[in-house]
């Protein structure tokens, strides 16, 4: 569980010679991209920073959507833990001693970034040693499938395995494979021995690990996902886990071939209650919100931070979003206005909300028209993930809407720029201390487009508590968002709090292609390069015309022609 | 395709029950006589403290021989003898603040940082290539690690201490030990490995030639485990871990060993255990990451209640947040200076771990309120069987054509000590060919 934690706390301190020159077209500073030359070459400190546009913006799609890249998507741990625990029928495994996956953009699954090291490998065959000593214990007979005093039982549980493993049937080679496995000089005569060296063996392989989405050839140079490989990203995409019966069955049945039949299963999958950890866990990572539970906060400042709030809070964020998905009117516009909660007797405290007891487990709550919780940006998960461990953070909160919601790059803090906070003052708000960001020119130059966000939400502390004033002072939580739909296009949306910008982010075409683009992502397991871009903007385009129906959105990449057909990659071609 | 089994077997013995329960606790350590070597291989050690520094409260004064040090790195002053320190390096190119700094100062900018280049080239008869290790270093993360084995293909370090233990000293064995069980031992897991790269060899035919780096970087950690399977290092049986630190399995949030009460006692065990698995040839070459850039890290311990990135913005060197980062500055060298005794304190080759072991100890920012990569708080350690000269002050303020050093030269002569000839290493901008003076 990772949070991702900007240093960016800039004031200036003494005088700095202006250079005004703007660099225009490189100014995106990607923060996923922290190797990339910054905006202004790595000297540059002390000129005016203008945040512009992404480069991607410029492309031109005549040609429209193009295929998706041919890709080896290496398990996350996740993922791994519920294929290992739905393929050998045992409670999901703790799988912490699997390496942690980096990640890009938020997301955990970047298969560009997830390579397997030795210790991978090792970490590996040791869990499956596990694992298969679990399964041989707690579920032999399913597990096994057949009586092995039978000699034929090693070939039909090589088979049965390999195939629910690898998400296929296995070649005549593979099954020969593993099943030499069972020779008496390598078991010692055990039948459970040749057991765990073939699940040792193929929990191991590659074939298990990555999800492999590589394609038939089509014959004009682009490849169609097999219906074993179509079944795998379908599966993993919705219920983050190895295919079922039914998935198998259609691949092999040849009924997941058609973009009808893969929406087809796509629904079912949507339908079903395995599909919501899924929902939940976009949310999350878009959100960043995954540190939350983890996130260190003074407990001195914040006595009430308990960890019964944390995992409610944990809980609300996913109970919220699947209700909007699943239960509510589905539409993008209710994560932002929302005019209820998720929360239980211990966010009924936190959250200063009256009423009826509620319980331990979360329920909606509506609230009142004024209240000021209600969508995404009051949620207590996300404004304490992006804060500090002892204060607020407009910076951060600001960062978080352009990052995040409206899928703008903002440039890291110049190079040899005091970055020295304002401490911690109890003679002023946190506002008041920051001013110097929009008082000079150079902090100016990206401040303007986060502070003023920031500043809205300044009624909620650092662990996300509502408060009418700051070491005794007033609050004024009026913020401005700048240039909204371009970073490049000057524009002004003036607000007060979070739910008035909910309100404003809610219509933002920016930010409905933000959450198509971030889910294309989630989805795909990449940043999109320039030949993909046409992709993203046609899941957009369909996401928006179609009234931004967040069931259709997730529906959607699965029916795209990016999803099922790819295209050679070429050396140079960084996904 | 049969493989012949070596003969020459590493016995492990271990606490069956302890090792079985996940627990280990305490092992006695009896010395084997050590491989043979003319010349005791030298090995690298890499050390990483989070956010930068005060650069006049870091570096020295005085001249190359006769120098004080100011209140930062005034704890190292007991290990003076057997450290380099080093002013006046900058780091060159790359992106900027705390993510452009971990990116790049063991890559220079380049796609392999320098641990795991050295430990491919190095690795020998050793079981591990390189180890990463790490105290609390992917906790709340968001900056990255240090460590890569491509292009932005990052290694992360293991922060679970008796995980670490576990892969690098070997397993449960229970049963007799004799040589039929070992060789039985080896040739199963031989065959384990014969199906994975049969079936990456699946993989690839159908892929052609996309993903092709993938591959090769899987195919190559594979074969690395191979080689595990008979090389072993040089210990029978070890110490660690007197304290009996143990992981719970049900913490949650945060894991036992990301508890920040727990950060000196996983840093003493992941020091220990860094200096173990190079004693013992297990690894030539090891990390050890505390904490991460825009560290959150309050030192239990310290005395002080700020967060190290938080007092890392120290403003007016006079200033209470300035006094906080140079204590928490101050605890993580007193670290450091036990780390270089217990190199110092461990036989090796006729001498000591310490002469055969370069150790670089870096940040990622040089002044932390600049946020900048100039003038960096650079220490070397060791390495006198490489010639490496100690117990000096080293400055290379304006050496490059009036400008600060490249830090790529130091990368390149780190290099060059523990037996790899290159010229370069990561970029050129500023020049190519070892750092001057060293040895």
């Amino acid at each position: 569980m990772q949070q991702r934690r900007r240093g960016s706390r800039l004031t200036l301190l003494g005088g700095f010679s202006l250079v005004t020159s703007v660099v225009a077209s490189a100014c995106t500073g990607i923060i996923s991209s922290p190797n990339s030359e910054s905006a202004l070459g790595p000297d540059a400190g002390n000129g005016v920073i203008t945040p512009s546009s992404d480069p991607n913006d410029l492309v031109k799609c005549d040609s429209g959507e193009q295929p998706g890249p041919r890709l080896l998507r290496l398990l996350t741990r996740d993922e791994y833990a519920h294929s290992v625990a739905d393929i050998l029928g045992i409670p999901v495994p703790d799988v912490d001693n699997l390496p942690v996956e980096p990640r890009v953009g938020g997301f955990n699954n970047n298969a560009a970034a997830s390579v397997v090291t030795s210790r991978h490998i090792d970490e590996y065959i040791a869990t499956a040693e596990k694992l298969v000593a679990t399964a041989l214990t707690t579920n032999r007979a399913a597990f096994l499938g057949c009586d092995s005093a039978l000699a034929t039982c090693t070939k039909t549980f090589v088979e049965s395995f390999g195939k629910k493993a690898f998400r296929r049937p296995l070649t005549t080679e593979e099954s020969a494979r593993y099943v030499a496995m069972f020779d008496p000089a390598l078991t010692g005569g055990t039948f459970d021995q040749g057991v765990t060296l073939v699940v040792s063996s193929i929990f191991a392989s590659p074939s298990f690990l990555y999800r492999v989405e590589a394609g038939d050839a089509v014959g004009d140079g682009t490849y169609k996902l097999s219906p074993f490989e179509t079944a795998t990203a379908l599966s993993y995409l919705f219920w983050g886990t190895t295919p079922d019966d039914e998935l198998l069955g259609a691949a092999s049945g040849g009924t997941l071939g058609t973009p009808a039949e893969i929406e087809a299963q796509a629904r079912r999958m949507l339908a079903s209650p395995k599909s919501r950890p899924q929902v939940a866990a976009f949310f999350t990572q878009w959100l960043n919100t995954s540190a939350l539970l983890e996130a260190n906060k003074d407990k001195q400042i914040y006595p009430a931070f308990t960890d019964q709030v944390r995992e409610s809070l944990a809980a609300e964020q996913s109970a919220f979003v699947n209700y909007v998905v699943f239960d509510g009117t589905k539409k993008f516009d209710e994560l932002f206005t929302a005019d209820y909660v998720f929360a239980n007797d211990a966010l009924a405290s936190f959250y200063g909300l009256g009423g009826a007891s509620l319980g331990a487990d979360v329920k909606k709550v509506v609230v009142a028209t004024d209240s000021n919780r209600g969508g995404i940006l009051t949620l207590g998960s996300v404004l304490a993930s992006h804060a500090h461990s002892n204060e607020s953070s407009p910076i951060k909160r600001g960062l978080f809407v352009r990052d995040r919601l409206l899928c703008q790059d903002m440039p890291p803090p110049p190079a040899n720029v005091n970055t020295t906070p304002p401490g911690l003052d109890p003679t002023l708000t946190t506002r008041e201390r920051f001013a110097k960001h929009t008082a000079d020119p150079v902090c100016k130059s990206c401040h303007q487009f986060l502070d003023g966000v920031g500043y809205g939400f300044e009624r909620f502390d650092g662990v996300g508590a509502y408060r009418m004033t700051e070491n005794g002072l007033a609050i004024d939580a009026s913020g401005e968002l700048k240039n909204r739909e371009s970073l490049d296009t000057p524009s002004s949306d003036a607000f007060n709090g979070p739910r008035e910008l909910g309100a404003i982010l809610a219509k933002s075409e920016r930010a409905q292609t933000c959450i198509a683009t971030q889910y294309y992502r989630f989805a795909h397991g990449f940043r999109e390069s320039s030949v993909d871009v046409c992709a993203v903007r046609s899941l957009a385009s369909t996401f928006k015309t179609g009234g931004t129906n967040l069931q259709e959105l997730l529906v959607e990449v699965a029916k795209q022609k990016s999803f099922a057909l790819r295209r050679e990659t070429a050396a140079g071609d960084k996904q | 395709m049969s493989r012949a089994i070596h003969a020459r077997i590493g016995r492990r013995t271990f606490l069956a029950g302890a090792a079985a329960a996940g627990v280990l606790t305490q092992m006695e350590l009896l010395r084997t006589a050590r491989m043979a070597n003319a010349a005791a291989p030298m090995r690298a050690l890499f050390v990483y403290v989070p956010d930068g520094c005060i650069p006049s409260m870091w570096h020295p004064s005085g001249t190359e021989t006769n120098f004080t040090l100011p209140a930062m790195t005034e704890p190292l002053g007991i290990v003076k003898d057997d450290l380099i320190f080093l002013k006046g390096l900058d780091m060159y190119a790359g992106g900027a603040t705390h993510e452009g700094g971990i990116r790049k100062v063991l890559t220079g900018v380049g796609d392999l940082s320098l641990d795991v280049f050295l430990g491919q080239k190095i690795q020998g008869q050793a079981p591990q290539a390189s180890v990463q290790l790490g105290i609390s270093s992917n906790f709340q993360n968001g900056s990255g690690g240090f460590s890569f084995i491509g292009p932005d293909q990052e290694v992360k370090p293991d922060d679970n201490p008796i995980n670490a233990f576990t892969r690098l000293f070997g397993g449960v064995k229970t049963g007799a030990t004799d040589d039929a069980a070992e060789l039985l031992r080896q040739r199963r897991r031989q065959s384990v490995l014969d199906a994975t790269v049969a079936d990456l060899g699946a993989i690839r035919a159908r892929l052609g030639s996309a993903e092709k780096a993938k591959l090769d970087t899987h195919l190559d950690s594979i074969r690395e485990v191979e080689r595990r399977i008979t090389a072993t290092g040089s210990c029978s049986n070890v110490t660690w871990n007197a304290g009996g630190f143990a992981v719970s399995p049900t913490d949650y949030y945060p894991k036992t060993y990301e508890q920040e009460e727990k950060f000196l006692t996983v840093g003493n065990l992941q020091m220990d255990l860094a200096v173990l698995a190079l004693g013992c040839d297990v690894t030539r070459v090891a990390s050890l990451m505390w904490s991460h850039p825009v560290s959150p890290t309050h030192v239990v311990g310290s005395g002080v209640a700020t967060g190290n990135h938080d007092a890392s913005h120290y403003g007016d060197p006079s200033s209470q947040n300035a006094k906080d980062f140079v204590t928490l500055k101050r605890w993580f060298m007193e670290r450091f200076a036990y780390l270089v005794q217990k190199l110092k304190a461990t036989p090796y080759g006729g001498g000591t771990l310490l002469d055969s072991t370069v150790v670089f100890l870096c940040s990622e920012l040089g002044d932390s309120n600049a946020h900048d990569h100039k003038n960096m708080p650079f220490v070397l350690a060791g390495g006198k069987g490489a010639g490496l000269k100690t117990g000096r002050f080293l400055d290379y303020t304006g050496k490059n054509a009036g400008e600060n050093e490249a830090h790529t030269k130091l990368l390149t002569s780190i290099a060059n000590l523990v037996g790899v000839n290159v010229d370069r290493f990561g970029n050129t901008s500023k020049g190519t060919g070892p750092l001057a003076g060293l040895l």
